[in-house]
């Protein structure tokens, strides 16, 4: 599994891939900006991603704009959509909304992260 | 005066020359009745005489008379149209008049008098008594006036008292009562004036006037009253605005714990994986604890700032504008963070004001969150809000500025109004800005303005 760790603060990013360490090639990213071009290249390649955790509060350009510009990408190139999953510290039923349906991410989970959870929303997908 | 001694002077000279010219008679008739001389023409001469003088004193005794009763018929007449002018002005007359005999029947009563009891003049003259006419309240008071008049004991009177209508009703009476003899006899005359339209309204302008007392009496009592009512509403909306500030800083403190909550999460998650693998140092344990502690410290900082934010000030003190204003931007930004709204602080740094440093922040926080809104609301593509701090004629001005388009004309003189707000109730309460307005000028002694900048709202405050 390929998997875009998109995530601005250092010790949350470093404990997203220590938790995935063990199923999944990681690449990170540390804005939306940053992930949307990484997606980009994935495409190109021929190598897509199978996973990103999007952060929704970041510099540069937010999770929410680099979602809707990704799954834009996906269809002007014909690509399977990808299991996006936004991680975030919004808990607000509008961010939720806004998350979920306008922005048309695959799930969610709000921070604090706990492995398990991740874990469990990955089998979820069939992603391991 | 004239006329009466120009007659008595007539009648005496009537009865000179009636009693002069019966003094002739006598002596003609004694001449005629003693016997005449045979001879003695002068005798016969004087007897002629004195019969024409009788004759004359007749004549004009007779034209006297005549005279006389021709006089007398101009005065008769003078009379009657004496009395008809009186009757006239008496009957038509539009004031009541009365003339009452000593056992109280009335004997006169003009049209007006009767009319004003709703009487007709055949039912009353020599028929009713004047105290069928009075109140019983007041049937007392007008019988002593009335005895009064007869015995002559009191100059003309002028009282009050209520009369009764035919119909039952109260007519409120002025009466000018007086007395005087008719055909020898003492009676009570009089007229009556109806001033129930007078009594009405001084009884209204009493009332209006204990009213006023009344009001006057109490008004003190009622300003303080007021007064404490409106103070009692001014805590209560400053309690409801800090309740409601309250929540949106704990919304803040929400966003600000989650970050460092979900590094400690993962930090400790992390350590749990690597006991496992076997590969948790001592180092690593160190550097995991570390991490956490400096995170749980941040999480106690903010809890104490929170905690210090609203911590009422027990007196006005002189403050930092600008630490004032960092203080606030510091709690606000977590939620602009969250919206990718920029946030920027310009111009003196130095600036020192004198008041409730709490009070202030809240009015602060209250204006940035309604930019906030403002800017969330009609979606600004790239949110932002500037605070400008300027020092302007010895005054401490601060600056807010957003680019959400700005505030609608027509509602521009309202948003400092109570419960104001261009939302749907539920959804914000309205009293923000108002409270920002009453603290700026109530407890800052300051001014607060709001006008529109070239991209959005712009809110003045000046220290």
């Amino acid at each position: 599994m390929r998997c875009l760790i998109v995530e601005d603060e250092d010790l949350a990013r470093e404990g997203l891939i220590y938790f995935l360490t063990d199923y999944a090639e990681i690449e990170t990213a540390v804005n939306g900006l940053e992930a949307l071009e990484m997606y980009r290249q994935a495409l190109e390649k021929g190598k897509p991603f199978d996973l990103v955790l999007l952060d929704i509060i970041m510099p540069e350009m937010d999770g929410q704009e680099a979602l809707k510009l990704i799954r834009q990408m996906e269809q002007q190139q014909g690509a399977k959509k990808t299991v996006i999953i936004m991680t975030t510290a919004l808990n607000s039923p509008e961010n939720m909304e806004e998350a979920l349906w306008e922005g048309d991410c695959t799930d969610y989970l709000v921070k604090p992260l706990v492995r398990a959870d991740l874990l469990a929303m990955l089998r979820r997908y069939q992603l391991i | 005066m004239g006329g009466s001694s120009g007659r008595a002077g007539l009648f005496h000279r009537q009865v000179a020359a009636v009693s002069c010219a019966a003094g002739l008679l006598r002596s003609a008739g004694a001449l005629a009745a003693e016997p005449v001389p045979p001879v003695a023409s002068d005798g016969y001469c004087q007897g002629i005489i004195s019969l024409s003088l009788a004759v004359m004193l007749l004549l004009l005794f007779c034209l006297l008379l005549l005279q006389d009763r021709s006089r007398r018929r101009l005065a008769e007449r003078a009379l009657h149209d004496s009395e008809e002018r009186y009757r006239l002005l008496v009957e038509n007359s539009l004031v009541p008049c009365y003339l009452i005999d000593q056992q109280g029947v009335v004997r006169y009563a003009n049209r007006s008098m009767c009319s004003l009891f709703g009487y007709q003049q055949d039912d009353v003259v020599g028929h009713m008594n004047f105290r069928d006419f009075v109140d019983p309240e007041h049937l007392t008071r007008v019988e002593e006036h009335f005895r009064a008049r007869l015995e002559g004991r009191e100059a003309p009177a002028r009282y009050e008292a209520d009369g009764r209508h035919r119909n039952g009703d109260t007519i409120h009476l002025e009466v000018l009562a007086t007395g005087g003899l008719c055909g020898g006899v003492r009676v009570a005359v009089g007229s009556v004036l109806d001033i129930s339209l007078r009594k009405r309204f001084e009884r209204l302008m009493l009332e209006e006037q204990k009213q006023r007392e009344e009001m006057n009496r109490t008004l003190e009592e009622r300003i303080c009253e007021e007064v404490e009512r409106s103070r009692e509403k001014d805590r209560l909306m400053l309690q409801q605005a800090r309740f409601a500030a309250m929540g949106e800083m704990i919304g803040n403190i929400a966003h600000q714990w989650r970050q460092p909550l979900n590094k400690l999460g993962l930090a400790l998650q992390r350590m749990q994986m690597e006991q496992e693998k076997g590969i948790l140092t001592d180092q690593l344990m160190e550097e995991r604890v570390a991490n956490g502690m400096d995170q749980l410290l941040g999480l106690s900082r903010t809890i104490d700032d929170f905690r210090n934010f609203f911590r009422p000030d027990s007196d006005p003190a002189p403050f930092s504008l600008a630490g004032a204003v960092q203080k606030t931007v510091g709690f606000f930004e977590a939620s602009c963070n969250e919206h990718n709204i920029k946030i920027a602080i310009e111009g003196n740094s130095s600036l020192v004001c004198n008041g409730h440093v709490t009070e202030f922040r809240q009015a602060l926080l209250n204006i940035l969150n309604n930019a906030r809104d403002a800017l969330l609301d009609n979606r600004i593509a790239e949110p932002a809000i500037t605070i400008i701090l300027r020092d302007e004629e010895r005054r401490s001005v601060l600056t807010v500025r957003d680019n959400a388009g700005g505030i609608k004309p027509e509602i521009i003189d309202k948003i400092f109004d109570p419960y104001f707000t261009t939302k749907g109730k539920g959804t914000r309460t309205g009293i923000g800005l108002y409270m920002a307005k009453t603290i700026i000028d109530q407890q800052m002694q300051g001014r607060i303005y709001a006008s529109n900048a070239a991209e959005g709202a712009e809110f003045r405050i000046v220290l």
